[in-house]
């Protein structure tokens, strides 16, 4: 008796080890883009394994990044020879291994071939760690973000997990561009920040030059200090608009 | 009512030079009193716009779980707009004043008044 089916329902490291552990004797047989690998089981290992012209161990590192094609197992077929010497479990710890390497390396080369790329994450990860910096300095601190005016974060950080900064920016967004066209009628000047004193938070938005993008930032109403926050955000909102991306 | 205009002159001569306006405003958007000093700046107009700020500062508060709003602080290059609450919250009170104002003694003040303006208020 055998078993037909799709990598895409079971995936061949779950194959391998559903076999060793059953101990089963059997050949299963993958389809991939073209490519058939074959794989001999016996006494609770993988004794044997080809693809093309190819066998042995390096054949299953090959074959567990496949994530379609069909499968055949066949029972009670015995290996035509014995090409791999590890157990199953190591097999499929090195074959993890060498998925994470070459996942990474790909990761790398894409970055080198876009440098752009590269640079954006590289500024990207500085506004997180300009906020996270931040963070220490508030009195009270809840959570910090920086929000485009289209009322998304750009970069965000957060003390609370009962604080979703991309909730409370899309709200906030909202106020900060009622606020900014109220005063803009009334010719009261340009709007440098806005707070927002509630029951639990005080809320505090400032905009960076050129009123693309606001830091926002909330404090806990108990322990937070209005000082501390307008200073700080003053001093943080030039440099995050220094390291913006252009 | 004269109260009411009472508290409020004396509120702005506490402020004395800093003062631009004031008002006593419903949530309707219009002022049952104050003004300002500066024909620049429109009270009524200010008061229209800020009832609908103070309306959607509420809103979004109680959506992100901040909690009731009690005021709400505006800096611009020329002043500093503050719109506080009061009472059970059917009027705010709205005070703009020059940058050079110590905000720290604006608020103070406003904290001192609120309850008597609210008290002032007829009903």
């Amino acid at each position: 008796m055998g078993m037909k089916g799709n990598l895409r329902d079971m995936a061949i490291a779950d194959l391998i080890q559903n076999n060793c552990q059953e101990r089963k004797t059997a050949r299963l047989r993958i389809q991939h883009s073209g490519q058939q690998a074959i794989l001999y089981f016996k006494d609770g290992n993988v004794v044997h394994a080809s693809l093309g012209e190819q066998a042995g161990e390096e054949v299953i590192y090959a074959i567990l990044r496949w994530e379609e094609g069909a499968f055949n197992l066949e029972r009670g077929v015995k290996p035509p020879a014995n090409t791999i010497k590890q157990n199953w479990s190591s097999l499929l710890l090195e074959g993890a291994r060498r998925l994470d390497e070459t996942d990474h390396e790909n990761e790398i080369n894409l970055f080198q071939s876009d440098p752009d790329k590269h640079l954006e994450a590289n500024e990207m990860a500085k506004l997180d760690d300009i906020l996270k910096e931040m963070s220490g300095e508030v009195t009270g601190y809840v959570a910090c973000a920086l929000v485009g005016v289209d009322g998304i974060n750009v970069a965000s950080h957060t003390s609370s997990k009962a604080a979703n900064p991309d909730d409370i920016s899309a709200q906030m967004t909202m106020l900060l561009k009622l606020v900014d066209a109220s005063v803009e009628k009334l010719r009261a000047g340009v709007i440098e920040d806005n707070l927002t004193t509630a029951e639990n938070a005080y809320i505090l938005m400032r905009y960076l030059p050129g009123k693309q993008y606001y830091l926002g930032m909330a404090a806990n109403r108990k322990t937070g200090n209005l000082g501390n926050m307008r200073l700080i955000s003053k001093t943080y909102a030039e440099r995050l608009a220094k390291a913006m991306p252009r | 009512m004269a109260k009411l205009e009472q508290l409020i002159q004396q509120f702005r001569s506490e402020l004395g030079a800093d003062f631009v306006s004031t008002d006593v405003v419903g949530m309707d958007g219009l002022s049952i009193a104050g003004g300002s000093i500066d024909p620049n700046f429109n009270s009524t107009d200010a008061s229209a716009r800020f009832s609908v700020v103070m309306k959607l500062a509420e809103k979004v508060s109680s959506k992100i779980g901040m909690g009731k709003v009690d005021d709400n602080l505006v800096t611009t290059d020329k002043a500093y707009i503050i719109a506080r609450f009061i009472g059970d919250g059917s009027y705010y009170w709205g005070v703009a004043v020059t940058r050079n104002a110590t905000l720290g003694t604006v608020r103070m003040l406003m904290n001192e008044y609120a309850d008597q303006l609210w008290d002032a208020i007829p009903r």
